[in-house]
């Protein structure tokens, strides 16, 4: 897919946009704060009404404002040229889709992939486990419906056997919900464990085009619990009900998962140089559009938020081989690029946008 | 605008599925437009409140002791179609498709909005379990989580181990309805609830 256009209103720091994105390869240049990366933001959340810089979707609204609004025009492989207007704000969410009221976000995630390149990515490597679930879950969920609704039912049921923990809920009860919990645990469990495996080999490849030599890149997937089948995770939850009650949570399950990056010096956390990091997360985000293009059969828009210019010379060669160059790339920075006459610049100044020249 | 009006606009933006708009369109309606409505609506609404009570034997809306449904002597009473509220009851009862009975717990197991097996009308299935002869239950709960949790609990913890034929509605495409247009998930439902073509 690709961007034709782009209308914002009400969104972070910009009161009205209106942006031609046709060319390959877009760059917004322009000094820190000036709203480059909202706009990259706005674009991203075209995969799964997610930011990619943050959990909150209130966040998005420009101060003062109820709501904001967003309409793209999308050349799309399947859909053609297609218009998709996405409104968030106190009154809650709304998605159109040519003028189609989209309500099912499940029918919608993983239609028009994007997938964004920021700073913050050196969080999948450097934070928490959930952070890695996160990108894991979106990849994942994106490429395949029936994860996603497992994803969603597994989350609710641990949400009502919490309660039922802290409570004190009958062993009836509990029985009840951990019975319709397992299969979705388990399906949970079997995608992560395959998917994962898909991703691992994509990485490798990807990374050794970055590298500077061979480093033996590896993701391995850490889950919780052993993976079984369902009558075992039933009984795994049925024993685990006496320490769980005490600690008033479901201690084991796949909303414990991890996943592990690594070199083959060690551990990616531990033991990587900064640049293997934002290499290794450049690889795996190159990796995850892979993913992208071969289970949806879709060209995912690649926005890469102030990374490229981190790189050094030789990963930024090798993120230029080993990213098709038919996937629309639009990038921001403080600065223009060497090769700036490929690219189509646009300068962001207070949440403006001009094309330059 | 006035205290009493401002009163009767947020009494009636409490009530399901009105908001503000709507709460004032009808507070105008009876205080302004056509305020000749507003005493046979309190006269309806008292009576109403009268004489509208649950059945005491499944759950329903009913006038008396008994609903229109336990009433009727023509009806399948081994049959019980299990449902988790009463316009769930009317949609069935709209279809003409089942002619046994109903069995209304007014709600799901979720223990999120404090709903435990003490809040729904299990205690009256269990009476029915001893007095009726009961020999199918269908469940026709919603096809979530808690839906599901509570076809489990009445399974294990209400009927138990007695000789009772327990189906599930199954769940897939509208009637009429092409398979492009239905959502990955009810699709799955369907293909999983397929049955030999006869």
């Amino acid at each position: 897919m690709r961007f034709h256009y782009l209308r914002l209103q009400n969104f972070r720091n910009i009161a009205f946009a209106e942006l031609d994105l046709q060319a390959d390869r877009s760059f917004l240049v322009g000094a820190n704060g000036q709203g480059k990366s909202n706009l990259l933001e706005a674009l991203g959340l075209v995969t799964a009404l997610r930011s990619f810089r943050t959990q909150s979707m209130s966040a998005l609204t420009r101060q003062g404002e109820s709501s904001f609004a967003a309409v793209y025009s999308v050349e799309h492989e399947s859909l053609g040229r297609t218009e998709l207007e996405v409104q968030s704000g106190s009154a809650g969410r709304k998605v159109q889709l040519d003028g189609q009221r989209v309500s099912r976000l499940g029918d919608f995630i993983g239609r028009f992939p994007v997938v964004p390149l920021s700073a913050g990515d050196l969080m999948i490597l450097r934070g928490a486990p959930a952070e890695r679930r996160r990108f894991v879950d979106l990849t994942l969920s994106a490429v395949d419906p029936v994860y996603y609704d497992a994803l969603r039912n597994y989350h609710r049921g641990v949400a009502e056997r919490n309660r039922l923990l802290k409570k004190g809920g009958s062993a009836g009860e509990l029985s009840a919900f951990e019975a319709e919990i397992a299969p979705y645990a388990v399906l949970v469990g079997q995608h992560r464990a395959a998917e994962v495996e898909v991703l691992r080999q994509h990485l490798i490849k990807v990374y050794a085009d970055i590298a500077e030599a061979e480093e033996g890149p590896e993701l391995d997937f850490k889950p919780s619990v052993p993976l079984g089948d369902v009558e075992s995770y039933c009984q795994l939850l049925h024993e685990n009900r006496r320490r769980d009650e005490m600690m008033g949570s479901t201690q084991k399950g796949p909303h414990r998962d991890d996943f592990n990056l690594c070199l083959s010096i060690g551990g990616a956390r531990e033991y990587a140089s900064d640049g293997q990091q934002r290499g290794l997360c450049v690889a795996l985000r190159i990796a995850q559009a892979r993913i992208f293009h071969d289970r949806l059969g879709l060209k995912p828009v690649i926005l890469a938020d102030d990374v490229l210019g981190e790189l050094d010379p030789h990963r930024k060669a090798g993120f230029w081989k080993a990213c098709p160059s038919d996937y629309q790339i639009i990038a921001t920075g403080t600065e223009l690029p060497q090769d700036a006459e490929s690219w189509s610049v646009v300068e962001v100044q207070a949440g403006s946008f001009k094309p330059a020249g | 605008m006035t205290p009493a009006y401002e009163k009767l606009l947020q009494e009636l933006k409490q009530l399901p599925g009105l908001g503000y708009r709507s709460a004032e369109r009808i507070a105008m309606h009876l205080l302004v437009e056509k305020t000749d409505s507003m005493e046979a609506l309190i006269q309806t609404l008292e009576q109403a409140k009268e004489v509208v009570g649950r059945c005491q034997h499944c759950g329903n809306m009913a006038e008396g002791e008994l609903c229109a449904v336990c009433a009727d002597t023509r009806r399948d009473n081994s049959k019980v179609c299990v449902v988790e509220h009463v316009p769930d009851l009317i949609a069935i009862e709209r279809s003409s498709a089942w002619h046994g009975q109903y069995h209304v717990l007014h709600g799901k197991l979720s223990p999120i909005h404090g709903v435990g097996p003490e809040q729904l009308n299990f205690s009256s299935l269990s009476k029915r379990l001893e007095t009726d002869e009961i020999q199918e239950f269908v469940l026709a709960l919603s096809n979530d989580i808690e839906g599901q949790a509570t076809c489990h609990y009445i399974q294990e913890e209400i009927i138990g181990p007695r000789p009772i034929k327990v189906t599930r509605i199954g769940f897939g495409l509208p009637s009429g309805g092409g398979v492009t247009y239905a959502d990955s998930v009810t699709l799955r439902s369907a293909l999983e609830g397929r049955r030999d073509y006869e």
